[in-house]
Order: C-alpha cells, then structure tokens, then sequence
C-alpha cells in the first residue's frame, strides 16, 4: 500500500515547506499532509558550501516528510480490488465478500457501509 | 532529564534481552580479578613499596644542593678574590710608607705615630672592600703593637676592623659602618662611629695559629686563603668566621693578617629556608669530620621551625635516596657535599637539611592516601562481586524453583540464554504432555469453544479474511500492507468481528485463536461451513 500511495503522492513543497496531497479517484477530494517547515527555511546561506550543505538537507527533510506523507495517507486510502483505483475511506464500502470502492459497487449492485461515514475525520 | 530517561530505558530493555551465561561469567570472572589487583595494590601501597617519597625527597635535596652548592662557591670566591686583591694593595702601600723612610716592619712596633700615617692610608681601602664584597666586616692586622713592654703585647696586634654596625638585610648598601679596631683618632677624622666594644689592637688568640702563620713562607696568596672556624667576637654576641689572607712586607715575609668578616647573621640572612614538599630546607656550610656534620665549626642558614641549633655535631648515616643526621632526638634527611674553601677545620661541605618529621608526616599522607584509594577500590569490587553472583545465581535457582514446582511459563525471564532455552524445552514439554492429557476437555470448555466457532461462522468472507491475518500471526499494522486497505478499513472490521464474535479486544481473540491452535481445531474456525 506504501509504494502504491508513494506513487501517487502529489509533491507540493516549497523551498520553506513540505507537503504533498493526494486525490481520491473517485470523490475528487484532494487530501494534503501535514505541511512541515523546511529546518532551514529563511535563513541565506552565508557561502557556496552552506549553499550545498542546505540543498543536501533540503533533500534529506524532503524524503522524511514523505516518508511522514506515505504513513499518514495509508490510514486514508484504500485500493479497489475491482477497479484497481485508490480511493479515500469515504468512498471505500465494506462489502460482505469484498472490500469496493462506490462507483464498483453501484455497478455491481453489491450492499456496503463507508469505512469512513462523515468528513469529521480527514482532513481536506 | 530526556537523556536520563533514555538511558533507563536502554537499560530496562538491556536487562530484558538474554545474555548468554558465558558473558555473564566473564564479567564475573573479571570482577573477582579486579578485586585482586586491589588486594595486591592495597598490600603494595601499606608496604610502601609504591610510595617513590624517598626518591623524590632525594631529588628535591640534590636540587637544592647543587643550587647552594654553586651559590656558596661563587660567594667564597668572589671574597678571596677581594682578600687577595686588599693584601696585594696593603704589601704596596707598606713598601711605599717603609722603604720610603728607609724602615723595616720591625720598626712599626712602639711606634704609633707611623702605624697612625699606616692605618690612614690603608683604611679607604678597607672601607672598599668592605662595600664592594658580600660579607659583614672586613679587617687587616699587623704583626707589631705600640707599646711592646705591656703584659698583653705578646698577644695584642695593631690593625683597622670595620663592621656594618645592625646588619639587617641582604644588600649592604644603606648600612652603617662602624670602627671596631683601629686608632680612634683615624675614626673621628673619617666620621666613623666607634663600636660600642671598641679596642685600640687585635687580641692575635682570636687567629687560631696567628703565630704559625708569621713564620709560614707564602709562595701565592690564592693558595693560602683558610677561613677560621666560628668564633664568639670578642665582647659581643655575634658569631662570625673570618677569612684569613697573610700581608706580605717587602721582603716577602709575612708580617700580618687581612682578610673579610662572615657574621651567622649575614649566613642566616643569605640563606633563608625553602619550603619544599617535604618540609622547610635549611642550608648549612660546615666541615665534615668522622662521620659527623660539625655545625659547631661552621654556619647555618635560617633555620625557623626546626630545632636545628648552631651547636650540635650531627651524626651522618648514609642512606639510598639520601643521608640521615641526627643529634641526640633530632633527625633530619639530607645531602651534603665538599666545597671547594679551605677552613682551619678542612675543607667545607654544604648540606641541604630537612627534618625527618617533617618528610615522615608528608610521606605518611601521602600513602593514607594511597591506601585509602586502595580500600576504596578493594570495597568497590568487592561490592560488585556480590552483586554480580547474586544476580548470576539468582535467576539460576528461580528458575530451578519454577520447574521443581511446574510453574514454567515458557517466556524468556530468567535473562540467560542457555536457561531460557531450558526453560522452553521443559515448558514446550509440559505443555506436549498437558496437551496429550487434555483429549477429553471439561465439558463446559467444550460448550465455549463450540459456541465461540459457531459465532465464528456468522463472520462475513470480508472479515473472515482479516481474522485469516491475525491467524497467520500477522500484526494490525501490517494488514494495509497486505490487504492493500487503510488502517481505518482494518479498524472497521475489526470492531465488526468483535462484536459477531462477543469479545472486546484483539487479546482476547488471539487467546482463542491460541486456544483453538493448541486444540489442533484451527480449521474450525477457518472453514466457512
Ligand atoms: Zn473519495
Ligand atoms: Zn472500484
């Protein structure tokens, strides 16, 4: 589930902030992690070193919040078993045989209940 | 603080984690080694084979000698070197006043007028020497007397005698000058004091063979220069040593005495005590003789805080590190060498005293110290020797506890490897033999799990799909992974099975799926129909 969020994860970091957001497949609702700062973020590297120095952190946070990213989107977001996409836990039916997505199972006429009913918990 | 907690939970989980009992004998092993390093130190130390006191007491009284040493040679010879030069100066003023008048030195005695005109010209010259040379006095006398048909005139000589009066400090500069011997008519006509003993002529007894020296023949001057032993100042209460050079008259005979003044004040005063690490060193100048330091003959720098006196002869016992010299009660460590000025007595050493109680207190401590630090040590191993086999024998016997009494749980709590390993094979023995007894279950056990599968069959194929994960022993958290669903998905279901099922944890239905694995009835729970 990791590689799969991975790959789909938008990056929308800054040069001061990380994030990254993911969109649901199905409702369209773009999710977005939680955004961290950059340690170094306004401060002007005092030389060319510093400079390379920075760009080598800048890289290193940025893995880390993704990392941070991934774990945080794979408590949100499921893949559909039949239609292979991934979508959010509101679009995400608890079936009696299998686990779908919404649209799968208006197709295929199945009953299931959301895993996640309401918006109170993600955050959009 | 945050660091704190972190190390105690490294070591919390330290402790969890088996270490084999190899490791833990090891460090048995090398505890009770250390515990005998300290006894041996301990043993070493009240010995006193470490301390190295004596050495360095050796070391710091060669120092200090070799630094006298060198001071008392370069002192000495700058005052011959001035002796000598004052008795050349003399031997040239008397050629010029006697020869001019066509006189011997035989012709001075009953003759006070000429021995004024002499002692006028010659007094400057002392007064220099006495201001350019390091000493407390300085004196010339010759052998003839103004009035020969006095009772005293076999012993009494003619002859100028200056002193600095109250000889204070080092660095004769501002210090009076007075007239101790001489024709008080010279004094006044040179504004000199006269001192408060002051005599007209030399009592010759005070040079100890005066009368061997006028018949001696002198080839050269260096070679005659001897310092008197010391000598109570006529009158006075000061002590002195007079370095003693013969005049020469123009026929080359000796016909007197010149020469500087010593005072045991100025010794005192140029050579103060030092406080080394052992104790306060006093210097002392005085011939050697039999075995013994005659400080009697010589002269002793300051000697505060000791219960040295000028008047003892201390016995010498040469030792490795240094010699030891006592007199009567008193002990002192020291070193002492030969210099190279001639006194009456032959030739003078300098010595480099400190005493013995002193050394002894120091190096007493020195090696509580040491002790101390080897108890200390000693108490430490000791302490972590019991500790070590307390906890080594310790989980031994609980453990042999445990099986005697069949409780073995089969979890790895003993902290040694090979026990844990024992304590499993017993355990998984037991539980093969409980396993075998067990065929015929309780009949009200048998209801619960009958019930407990049949409630299992209501599960959904969803469900029963995660309860497949959990029965595989697969954690919570590894199921998204796996099932490609959220954590909330799993959750979800979860608290579906839960409540199909009648439990309300995730440990509760481990402990039946362990139950039903245990039983070999797995598949009860697995099958859906
Ligand atoms: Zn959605
Ligand atoms: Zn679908």
């Amino acid at each position: 589930m990791r590689e799969i969020v991975k790959a789909l994860l938008k990056d929308c970091s800054t040069r001061d902030v990380f994030c990254f957001s993911i969109r649901c497949a199905e409702c369209g609702q773009v999710w977005s992690s939680r955004q961290t700062r950059f340690s170094k973020a306004g401060v002007h590297p005092k030389s060319e070193g510093k400079q390379v120095i920075f760009d080598a952190l800048y890289q290193k946070e940025h893995e880390l919040a993704k990392n941070d990213a991934v774990r945080e989107a794979t408590d949100i977001f499921n893949r559909c078993p039949i239609c292979r996409r991934t979508v959010c836990n509101r679009c995400f039916l608890i079936c009696e045989d299998l686990d779908m997505c919404v649209h799968c199972a208006s197709q295929l006429n199945e009953q299931g209940a959301p895993v996640t009913p309401s918006l109170v918990e993600m955050v959009v | 603080m945050g660091r704190l907690k972190e190390i105690l939970r490294l070591t919390a989980q330290i402790k969890k984690q088996s270490v084999s009992m190899q490791r833990r004998l090891l460090l048995y092993w090398l505890s009770m080694l250390l515990a005998i390093v300290a006894v041996v130190f301990l043993i070493l130390n009240i010995t006193g084979v470490f301390s190295n006191d004596a050495q360095k007491a050796g070391e710091t009284l060669q120092l200090q000698l070799d630094n006298a040493q060198l001071q008392v040679n370069q002192h000495m010879e700058s005052l011959e070197a001035n002796s000598i030069a004052l008795s050349e100066q003399i031997s040239r003023t008397l050629e010029s006043v006697l020869t001019g008048n066509g006189l011997t030195t035989e012709d001075l005695n009953d003759n006070p007028e000429l021995l004024q005109k002499l002692q006028e010209e010659l007094l400057s010259r002392l007064y220099m020497t006495l201001r350019l040379s390091p000493c407390s006095g300085a004196y010339l006398v010759l052998d003839a007397t103004t009035n020969t048909s006095s009772d005293k005139a076999s012993h009494s000589a003619s002859g100028l005698y200056l002193r600095y009066a109250n000889f204070h400090a080092k660095g004769a500069a501002d210090q009076d000058v007075v007239f101790f011997r001489g024709i008080p008519e010279i004094a006044r006509a040179e504004q000199l004091e006269l001192h408060n003993r002051w005599n007209l002529e030399f009592d010759t007894d005070l040079f100890p063979g005066y009368d061997a020296w006028m018949q001696t023949e002198v080839g050269r001057l260096a070679d005659s220069c001897r310092w008197t032993g010391r000598f109570r100042l006529t009158d006075t209460w000061e002590d002195v040593q007079l370095l003693c050079v013969p005049i020469l008259d123009p026929s080359g005979k000796v016909c007197g005495l010149c020469g500087v003044e010593l005072s045991s004040l100025y010794c005192y005063l140029s050579h103060p005590e030092l406080n080394s690490s052992f104790g306060p060193m006093i210097t002392v100048i005085a011939p050697v003789e039999g075995g013994k330091l005659l400080l009697d003959k010589g002269m002793a720098g300051s000697a505060d805080g000791t219960f040295l006196t000028d008047a003892d002869m201390l016995s010498i016992q040469h030792g490795r590190y240094f010699n030891t010299y006592s007199c009567g009660g008193d002990r002192y460590i020291g070193l002492h060498s030969q210099t190279d000025v001639n006194s009456e007595n032959g030739g003078l050493s300098v010595a480099v005293l400190i005493p013995e109680s002193t050394y002894a207190a120091c190096r007493d401590t020195n090696r509580t110290v040491l002790i101390l630090c080897s108890l200390l040590l000693l108490a430490a191993t000791v302490g972590l020797s019991v500790f070590l086999s307390k906890r080594f024998v310790q989980p031994i016997l609980q453990t042999l506890q445990a099986i005697r009494s069949e409780e073995v749980t089969g979890e790895g709590e003993t902290g040694i490897s090979e026990l844990d390993e024992l304590v499993a094979f017993v355990s998984s023995r037991s539980n093969a033999k409980a396993l075998q007894r067990e065929n015929a279950l309780p009949p009200d056990m048998e209801e619960l799990f009958r019930s407990f599968a049949d409630r299992a069959k209501t599960l959904s194929t969803a469900e029963r799909t995660i309860m497949k994960y959990y029965i595989d022993g697969h954690e919570i958290t590894e199921i998204p992974e796996l099932a490609f669903i959220s954590i909330h998905t799993v959750k979800k279901h979860n608290s579906n099975i839960y409540q199909k099922l009648g439990i309300s944890s995730r440990d509760e239905l481990m402990l039946y799926i362990d139950l039903f694995r245990r039983l070999g009835r797995l598949n009860e729970l697995t099958d859906t129909l």
